[in-house]
């Protein structure tokens, strides 16, 4: 299955043309983008119906900037838990979410498989951040399963989604080399393998100004196949775009079908 | 649901058991001769459901192979086309000695048409005709099928690999068959479903039907059966491993059909 350690995704997103930091002009862009996106959604029944102080952990939040948007937009007092892999990322979440909201997020350094681990109770989790390609379907499964045992029995889940499978598989055509700019630095990115099992990309990066290379595996995700999965941890599914592009997909009162200690690693992975 | 009956009656799929047909069949043979050697075929007698079986070729075939192997066996072949199901027949009977039992009707509801059995085979690279959601609804009825000990197996091929990553073309296919041409036309893609809406046209009658194709990959497919068995494995049939047998082993207990409802958000 996609794993990662943070120093290997410090290196990666050193190279991808993504901007998390709050503190950079495209960072706060993104911040401000989010805080007009959640300000919309709030009338939706999912998130109008949450209780009055919620406890709201972002998953996979970098330097926390879904976390922080959602929390402020909601208007009232929330319990925010930002979690990653990446402490450096933690380090600069929990600044800026003392400076947005106040009060000090809890950051936790942990995978997001298994969340429920460390927290329980939860109203709602977040996943922004168009983080679903660090997840293959094996531990897309671990982490459904995962995030519904540490919700309430009417929690909810959030994941900012765009649909890879038109835009990249139909409409743009996947190619072996392209060119990507992290600002005005040229990257690289180079198809090296396809594994049948995990049904994963696997790519190197490459900088051509520092000579710095990052391999990852992507998984190309469609809205209908995130989406369906959520459908089989949760009662209840929805989705609202956010731009022509992008959705929130949203999720409601874990099914709880299929837990964490049921999920073995399967036979074909071993 | 999609027309399967028409789309089937304009798609050139084979169901001869002469020809093209003989040639699957014994291709058939060989996957299931490599399969049974896994532990799960040690015990001494199967109920097998061939579901969606046509013709039969994939519940034939993996009968065959366990008679061969000593094992008792009993076929059921569920499949919604009367006619696929008398060609089956016959056809088991010459192959098995015996006729199978055969039942008309969906495989969605496989759960209220068919005793249980122990192993349920969909053969044929069939899923592409379902959407993940669809997949889901399937896989639930069929864990209700299979028994507590059983197994679902499913013929794979991985398209994302052969049809996005090394043939990435795909607005018009043409299929020859008798001589005779069809053409399946890209119409749309369908986001909610993640399928690809196409139309299969004969230019000579002018008759079309249009239908939904789901891209699968081996990942994927594997996976969701997870989500409904204690335990998958894979048996890739070619030397790059993208297509195979999955087989999910141990149906989850703590589902039932009632469950799965498709949601409100795919309607419209």
């Amino acid at each position: 299955m996609i794993s990662l350690e943070g120093s290997e995704l410090d290196s990666l997103y050193s190279l991808l043309p993504w901007y998390g930091d709050p503190y950079t002009p495209q960072g706060r862009e993104r911040y401000e983008r989010a805080l007009k996106e959640f300000s919309e959604l709030k009338a939706h029944p999912f998130i109008e119906e949450l209780p009055e102080e919620p406890r709201i952990l972002d998953v996979l939040s970098g330097e926390g900037i879904g976390g922080v948007a959602l929390s402020k937009s909601l208007g009232r007092r929330v319990r925010l838990y930002l979690m990653d892999l990446r402490e450096r990322a933690l380090e600069v979440a929990r600044r800026f979410s003392r400076e947005e909201l106040g009060d000090e997020a809890e950051v936790l350094v942990h995978d997001a498989i298994r969340v429920h681990e460390v927290l329980r109770d939860l109203d709602l989790v977040l996943m922004y951040g168009l983080s679903t390609p660090h997840f293959d379907p094996w531990r897309a499964i671990l982490l459904l399963a995962s995030i519904s045992e540490s919700l309430k029995d009417d929690g909810v889940f959030l994941v900012e989604e765009t649909d890879r499978r038109y835009w990249v598989f139909y409409m743009t055509g996947y190619k072996d080399v392209m060119s990507e700019f992290r600002g005005d630095e040229p990257t690289l990115s180079m198809h090296k393998g396809y594994d049948f099992r995990r049904g994963t990309f696997k790519r190197v990066h490459f900088s051509l100004l520092r000579g710095e290379m990052a391999e990852f595996e992507v998984y190309f995700w469609g809205v209908a196949e995130f989406m369906s999965l959520m459908w089989l941890f949760f009662e209840e599914v929805d989705m609202r775009p956010v731009d022509y592009k992008r959705f929130i997909l949203l999720a409601r009162h874990p099914r709880r079908r299929i837990r964490p200690a049921d999920l073995k690693l399967p036979s074909m992975l071993r | 649901m999609e027309d399967m009956k028409r789309f089937y009656s304009l798609f050139p799929w084979p169901e001869d058991l002469e020809g093209v047909g003989r040639e699957r069949y014994g291709r058939a043979l060989r996957y299931f001769r490599d399969v049974v050697k896994h532990p799960f075929f040690s015990r001494g007698s199967f109920k097998v459901l061939d579901l969606m079986g046509g013709v039969g070729i994939g519940g034939v075939a993996l009968c065959k192979v366990l008679k061969e192997a000593g094992k008792e066996v009993k076929l059921t072949i569920l499949d919604l086309r009367e006619e696929a199901l008398s060609k089956a027949k016959t056809f088991a009977q010459e192959e098995l000695g015996e006729a199978p039992e055969l039942i008309v009707g969906d495989a969605f509801l496989a759960h209220e048409l068919v005793e249980r059995a122990d192993v349920v085979l969909i053969y044929g690279l069939t899923m592409p005709h379902f959407d993940p959601w669809r997949v889901s609804l399937l896989l639930n009825s069929v864990r209700e099928v299979v028994r507590p000990e059983g197994a679902v197996l499913i013929h794979h091929l991985d398209h994302i690999y052969w049809e996005i990553y090394l043939h990435p073309s795909g607005d018009v296919y043409p299929f020859f068959f008798d001589d005779d041409l069809t053409l399946s036309l890209f119409r749309r893609y369908d986001m909610k479903s993640g399928s690809i809406r196409r139309v299969v046209v004969s230019p000579r009658t002018g008759d079309e039907v249009e239908y939904g194709v789901y891209e699968w990959n081996i990942s994927l497919m594997a996976a969701l059966i997870w989500t409904f068995f204690e335990d998958v494995e894979y048996f890739p049939i070619l030397p790059d491993k993208s297509a195979g047998i999955i087989m999910g082993v141990r149906p989850r207990g703590a589902w039932r059909v009632e469950d799965l409802k498709l949601p409100a958000l795919l309607e419209g």
